[in-house]
């Protein structure tokens, strides 16, 4: 029999529009009104950082990208930079622009699928169409340089893996053109319909006072007023001497982290112009490397960080004197996005509403299970 | 000047603090005096920010070396505070750790989550925890999975099998060697015929 008052538990997911990968939240329902929120995770475990401490420097090299599908590169840059801090390996400068580049193409990508989830979560079909094609074409130009797609395996330790294709850097600038005539597309179809805006505006909202705190980063802090990013505040690579802005926004719902995601793309391109304009034309792109089985990491500890497109990605490597990392621990963004921020923020919203909270929070569940 | 004279050494006056190449603050402490420490470090010294806890198993020595991995905006400052835990478990056959860890997660409640993948992963016992339960793993008798001595490669042997068809699986290693030595044989021979 119906009781009124009574609560309905379901699981959403693991299957579900609002993320790359699977993981579940358990709701507590009072009609359609969230009253409690549970993260599981557990479906996509892999054990990666298990699998790093048994495998040599460029064994291991090849399955850090796969820590999280919308954005290998800046595990990559992590892996490759914690190890040339610990074996005291210096880049050349080229190597160090390309790397730069392949960070903020891989930033566009991941920014164009978001578009596409959160497109996807709301019932605007075009959009998800529009973004995950436009993002093929980066994708393209990820294959000639780097052979994969997806997971490009490029940036090395002491290095990258390639130098860059003859009318590489002509064929971004050409593709960056087009982005830039495609961003008022978007706007029409989806930053400002009518449709995301009304559910968008006041739903999903972060606390501003406590974000800081509670370790939340990328542009979730960002569109809760606080001009915070790791390329900024500890610069790594080249973006120190780069020119641009970091987008903010205070109202810190999911329309304006969507806001502040359109202004990231503009200023990736930004990024990308200045680095085609500045890329050494000569030079070495990689320091060779000793043999994997020759190729010995002092004892040491470090901890490096990356602005992914989600937020920070940060990784702890320490080092045992032997060819293999005693331990490699992996913090993305979502360890705390899709945990203790993604419970709190779904208490009182809508059913409706979870897929497009978590799209908005940039929660990647392959990350937190590594 | 820099920011431990400034800051950290007035305030902290008996503790040592140390620096890396890459500018980060390290300092040693137990777990008798962690909670206190680190939540001063947090209300007094500006970590606002519990970034992750990392932990590594040193067998050898044994222990588990964790890393409270603080950082302060205000500052631009990342500060280890760092933990030498005993490995060793209890004989109850619960695979946790003698030694008990103080949870931090009445300051952060991030830690929760952190904690529980300690707790599970490397069989740290936290204490002072409101929700331990398991995280990634489902129903785990075994050995906690990220320390040292647990055997991959005897938990795989014990728990799967191979895939129908795979049972002459050989060593990529032997195979690449026998293919060397086939080209080499033929090769020799070849030269042996133009001579």
């Amino acid at each position: 029999m119906y009781k009124s008052n009574q609560l309905v538990k379901i699981f959403h997911g693991p299957q579900h529009p609002g993320i790359t990968g699977n993981m579940s939240v358990e709701l507590d329902l009072d009609a359609e009104t969230i009253v409690n929120a549970t993260t599981h995770v557990g479906y996509l475990h892999r054990g990666f950082e298990k699998l790093v401490e048994r495998r040599t420097i460029p064994q291991a090299f090849t399955i850090v990208c796969r820590i999280c599908v919308p954005a290998p590169a800046p595990n990559e840059a992590n892996f490759a930079r914690g190890i040339e801090n610990l074996a005291g390996i210096e880049i050349p400068e080229k190597a160090s622009w390309i790397r730069t580049m392949v960070l903020e193409m891989q930033r566009i990508t991941a920014q164009f699928l978001w578009m596409a989830g959160q497109g996807g979560s709301l019932g605007l079909y075009v959009n998800p169409q529009w973004a995950v094609a436009d993002r093929d074409f980066m994708l393209d130009l990820f294959e000639e340089l780097t052979g994969g797609r997806v997971y490009h395996m490029y940036i090395y330790p002491g290095g990258v893996r390639r130098d860059l294709p003859d009318g590489f850097l002509d064929k971004l600038s050409a593709l960056l053109d087009y982005y830039e005539t495609r961003l008022p597309e978007y706007d029409r179809v989806f930053f400002n319909n009518a449709v995301f805006k009304k559910r968008a505006i006041g739903a999903g909202i972060v606390d501003p006072s406590t974000a800081l705190k509670y370790g939340i980063t990328g542009p979730v802090l960002r569109a809760a007023g606080y001009q915070k990013d790791v390329r900024k505040y500890a610069p790594y690579e080249k973006y120190s001497e780069l020119e641009f802005d970091i987008p903010t926004a205070t109202e810190s719902d999911v329309y304006a982290r969507a806001m502040v995601r359109r202004e990231e793309l503009v200023q990736s391109f930004r990024i990308l112009r200045q680095i085609i304009q500045r890329m050494p034309k000569t030079g070495d792109y990689q320091v060779k490397l000793k043999n994997h089985h020759q190729f010995k990491i002092p004892t040491g500890e470090t901890w490096v960080r990356t602005e992914s497109a989600r937020g920070e990605f940060a990784y702890y490597m320490a080092s045992d004197g032997s060819e293999y990392l005693r331990r490699m621990q992996v913090k993305g963004p979502s360890m705390v996005h899709a945990m203790s921020l993604l419970e709190t923020v779904l208490k009182g919203a809508q059913l409706a509403d979870v897929a497009m909270i978590m799209n908005s929070l940039g929660t990647c569940p392959p990350e937190i299970e590594r | 000047m820099s920011f431990i004279d400034t800051d950290l050494q007035p305030r902290f006056p008996n503790r040592e603090f140390t620096v890396d190449a890459q500018g980060i603050i390290k300092t040693e402490t137990n777990t008798a005096e962690l909670l206190g420490l680190i939540s001063r470090f947090h209300n007094e010294s500006g970590f606002e920010l519990l970034d992750t806890i990392s932990c590594t198993d040193w067998i050898e020595e044994g222990v588990l070396h964790l890393n409270y991995i603080l950082y302060s905006y205000q500052h631009n400052q990342t500060l280890f505070v760092k933990v030498k835990l005993p490995r060793e478990l209890k004989e109850d056959g619960t695979k946790r750790t003698v030694a008990e860890l103080p949870s931090v997660s009445s300051i952060w409640p991030q830690a929760e989550d952190f904690e529980r993948e300690l707790w599970e992963m490397f069989g740290v016992n936290v204490v002072g925890h409101n929700d331990l339960r398991e995280f990634f793993l489902e129903d785990w008798q075994d050995l906690p999975p990220n320390r040292r001595d647990f055997d991959t490669l005897k938990f795989v042997n014990d728990h799967f099998e191979f895939r129908v068809g795979r049972e002459d699986a050989k060593s990529v290693a032997e195979e690449r060697k026998r293919l060397k030595e086939l080209r080499d044989m033929e090769k020799a021979k070849l030269s042996g015929e133009t001579e």
